[in-house]
């Protein structure tokens, strides 16, 4: 990994832009076109798009949100009405599904905006400073790696009562997801630090601050993205865990985790509330791991077989 | 200053007292802990062996046939397990295991609870067949789930290894392709691989509460639960630190593998 931002950085050195002009495809070109031939990647693109639709455009278009109505006969297998049946207190599974998907999708991307952001900052910092203060910036993280995300999120989650609203939970999974990015950021910026382009930064004049913000955290732009797309998979796994635990999202708001967690006794009787909601979340991690993949693939100089 | 204060009550914390109980005054939460650790115990590392013993098979065998048929089917079902939610396919198998009940006609897989007291006294091949029907399905679900990840790093790090020059010096010098795999090339592939396994023992305890509570064993996981639910907080922090002591107890091992894997790193 490391010489993977070595030699990228080497390439967006503004000393030898003028030289790679001369080629006939910028650097963004050529990620672009290895990342649209990565075709497991561009198929889970299209298809997280069309979730994403179903998630935020659907519920203005269906008849039924996700909270219970009289007028819903309980316990319905699938039916014309209800395409994918109805719950024991009178839920649309079809409105669950899509208000469940919604409440993912917004808590997996706050949590990777947010600890990339605050993880990535922190790891450049300790890695750009080096001696005392990398070792005690990294023993921070270290406490927040030991501890099992889900338990940790969970416990805060259940003992400050704030397990309600899905930015609560983003946060609050936040707190212990962003460790693993300061680890990845630390470890290019370890290698960064040592370039021309750095020392020509410091040597005019231009502030810590500056050289982390304006030069280190873009040359690990790779990494970056690549590890904030997985957290994102991640995210998604650990909050429908504690929404199962009913640690998360509380009725009478949805998520596909607390779906699966209310039908977990009727798994065979009336399979229809358990299998949707749990396809669903695996078809959402799995396009979000195969686009991580691709964006990896995409964004390593060394990788020069072209995927067909 | 309360500086005596609070050492008297970290001489406390010591013998295995974690404080006032909000389950009662008769709840002692370091014998509740005693008591189940063990199940867990077993769970975590039984799955967390074969996890690994798959993982390290599948990752060789996905790099030596990089880019085969066979490689982008392991690709895939470790990309599926990877999105696998722990609980929904805890469900799965459980009810998987109830239709198998039902096809034999008989009682092969038990489904519900850890089964830690029914098989006591008994001969020590009935106990064995009672912890194998219980522990079945819930390690096929925790093993998975870690399994996916290892074999993934296990095939990066075996197919630099293979690309390497001292591997082909050692093709060079006329060893046998055997000899070369497993003396020369894995025994450094397997170096990645134990930093991620000591990281990943904290997810394999994740795991293992969610699968408790599908299976409803009464573990540690069980245990954590009731915490939360009862707002127990020197329970929670009891737990917390038992589950920190695991895994850098993990990472102490992994370092201390590194000597063992790599000739070039010595601790004197």
């Amino acid at each position: 990994m490391s010489e993977n931002g070595m030699s990228k950085s080497a390439r967006r050195d503004p000393a030898k832009k003028r030289k790679r002009s001369s080629a006939d495809q910028t650097q963004l070109q050529t990620i672009l076109i290895r990342f649209t031939r990565h075709r497991p990647a561009m198929i889970s693109l299209v298809l997280l798009a069309v979730i994403a639709l179903f998630a935020f455009v659907g519920p203005f278009l269906w008849a039924w949100d996700h909270t219970v109505y009289k007028e819903i006969p309980s316990n319905q297998p699938p039916s014309g009405a209800h395409p994918l049946g109805t719950s024991a207190a009178g839920h649309d599974v079809l409105g669950q599904l899509m208000r469940g998907a919604q409440q993912t999708l917004k808590v997996a991307f706050t949590v990777s905006l947010l600890s990339t952001a605050v993880g990535s900052v922190w790891g450049a910092t300790a890695g750009y400073y080096g001696g005392r203060v990398d070792a005690f910036m990294m023993r921070v993280v270290d406490i927040f790696l030991i501890v099992p995300l889900l338990v940790a999120a969970a416990a805060i989650a259940g003992n400050s009562g704030a397990g309600t609203s899905w930015s609560a939970i983003a946060l609050i999974i936040s707190i212990f997801s962003w460790a693993t990015i300061a680890r990845v950021v630390r470890g290019v910026v370890l290698s960064l630090r040592e370039q021309e382009f750095v020392e020509a930064a410091r040597a005019s004049g231009a502030s810590a601050p500056w050289i982390i913000l304006r030069h280190l955290l873009p040359n690990a732009a790779g990494p970056i993205i690549v590890a904030a797309t997985l957290l994102v998979a991640v995210a998604i796994l650990a909050e429908a865990g504690m929404s199962f635990l009913g640690l998360g999202i509380q009725l009478p708001d949805i998520s596909l985790g607390q779906m699966i967690g209310s039908a977990r006794t009727a798994v065979s009787t009336r399979p229809w509330l358990f299998y949707p909601p749990g396809v669903l979340l695996v078809l959402i991690c799995l396009t979000i791991n195969f686009i991580g993949d691709g964006l990896r693939d995409a964004l390593d100089p060394r990788q020069t077989r072209v995927r067909r | 200053m309360g500086d005596r204060n609070r050492r008297k009550r970290r001489h406390r914390t010591a013998p295995g007292e974690f404080g006032p109980s909000t389950q009662g005054p008769h709840y002692d939460i370091g014998t509740a802990i005693a008591e189940r650790l063990w199940t867990t115990l077993r769970l975590v590392g039984a799955s967390m062996v074969f996890a690994l013993g798959l993982a390290i098979i599948t990752g060789v065998i996905s790099a030596l046939r990089q880019y085969s048929k066979l490689d982008y089917t392991l690709t895939f079902v470790g990309f599926l397990a990877l999105a696998l939610p722990t609980f929904w396919f805890a469900g799965i198998m459980q009810a998987a295991g109830v239709k198998f009940n039902q096809l034999v006609g008989d009682q092969v897989f038990a489904t519900i609870g850890d089964g830690r007291f029914r098989a006591e006294g008994a001969p020590l091949w009935d106990q064995f067949l009672n912890a194998f029907a219980h522990m079945a399905l819930p390690t096929i679900v925790l093993m998975l789930i870690s399994f996916a990840s290892w074999s993934r790093y296990q095939r990066t790090s075996m197919l630099e290894v293979m690309n390497s020059d001292y591997v082909r010096l050692a093709r060079a010098k006329g060893l046998r392709n055997h000899t070369v795999i497993r003396r020369h090339a894995l025994r450094t592939a397997l170096i990645p691989l134990t930093t991620v396994v000591a990281i990943g023992v904290a997810g394999v305890i994740d795991g293992a509460i969610l699968t408790e509570v599908v299976f409803q064993w009464r573990g540690l996981g069980d245990f954590f639960i009731t915490a939360v639910d009862n707002n127990d907080s020197f329970a929670l922090m009891g737990w917390l630190l038992l589950s920190g002591t695991i895994v850098i107890l993990a990472n102490l091992v992994a370092d201390l593998l590194y000597a063992v894997l790599d000739p070039r790193i010595r601790y004197e």
